[in-house]
């Protein structure tokens, strides 16, 4: 993982998005706190943040182990949150990668190349499922772009749509 | 004829932090549907499974439902 190709598009520019579970004994007055440890391992390869979200303390899908000194505890819940940031040449992604395994208060971690732009199409991400967002999740489209027809354009294909019905008829 | 989801909406990049997306491309047991039920276009499909297996291992999705 050390030396890629870079790519000239992106001028060497490499963006990232770190998704995390806090462990839940943490107290939520706790949380800010951890949230700074975690930029500050991010602010050692001098990443720059283009989007974040706090962490949000959610059930997990099934139960995670964590190693203390030798002992292990079960989680049934944790605090999920994310950022999204870059990094310019020379920076190496393995650092945060080794930085966040050592840690005591993260449960479990992913690291995934992403774009700088949004990637979520649901609204929100919603802790429990229920009828009103999914709902909301099939109803929500992307907005288009507003169509700005002026009247001559209208005028225009109207016209063109009469010329081609007479000429049917012609033939 | 049903067309890809994720062209037809524009969606470059599948997130795996869109849970209540992802799920609409599981089946009871949370497994991932196939192409031929989903109607998802190969390219996606594959971002789609991909997808699905960082959520799983985030915990966000489960890997079995019984």
């Amino acid at each position: 993982m050390s030396k890629k190709s870079i790519n000239p598009k992106t001028e060497g520019e490499k963006v990232y998005e770190l998704g995390y579970h806090i462990i839940s004994t943490v107290a939520e007055e706790g949380i800010p706190a951890e949230v700074d440890k975690i930029k500050a391992i991010l602010n050692k390869e001098k990443a720059v943040v283009i989007s974040e979200e706090a962490p949000k303390l959610r059930p997990l899908a099934y139960k995670i182990k964590k190693a203390f000194g030798g002992q292990y505890k079960t989680f049934e819940k944790a605090y999920f949150g994310w950022v999204k940031f870059a990094l310019n040449e020379g920076a190496d992604i393995a650092n945060v990668d080794s930085a966040l395994k050592a840690s005591d208060t993260v449960l479990r971690y992913i690291l995934v190349k992403t774009i700088k732009e949004n990637t979520m199409y649901s609204p929100k991400i919603t802790v429990f499922s229920d009828k009103e967002s999914k709902i909301k999740v099939l109803t929500h489209k992307e907005p288009k772009e507003a169509k700005t027809a002026s009247i001559e354009e209208i005028d225009k294909s109207i016209d063109d749509l009469v010329l081609d019905a007479t000429e049917e008829v012609k033939i | 004829m049903k067309q890809c989801f994720f062209s037809q909406n524009n969606i470059k990049q599948i997130d795996y932090k869109d849970v209540e997306l992802l799920k609409k491309f599981l089946n009871p047991h949370a497994r991932v549907q196939g192409k031929k039920k989903t109607y998802v276009c190969a390219k996606s499909q594959r971002q789609l499974s991909q997808a699905v297996k960082r959520a799983r291992y985030m915990a966000l999705l489960p890997y079995i439902a019984r």
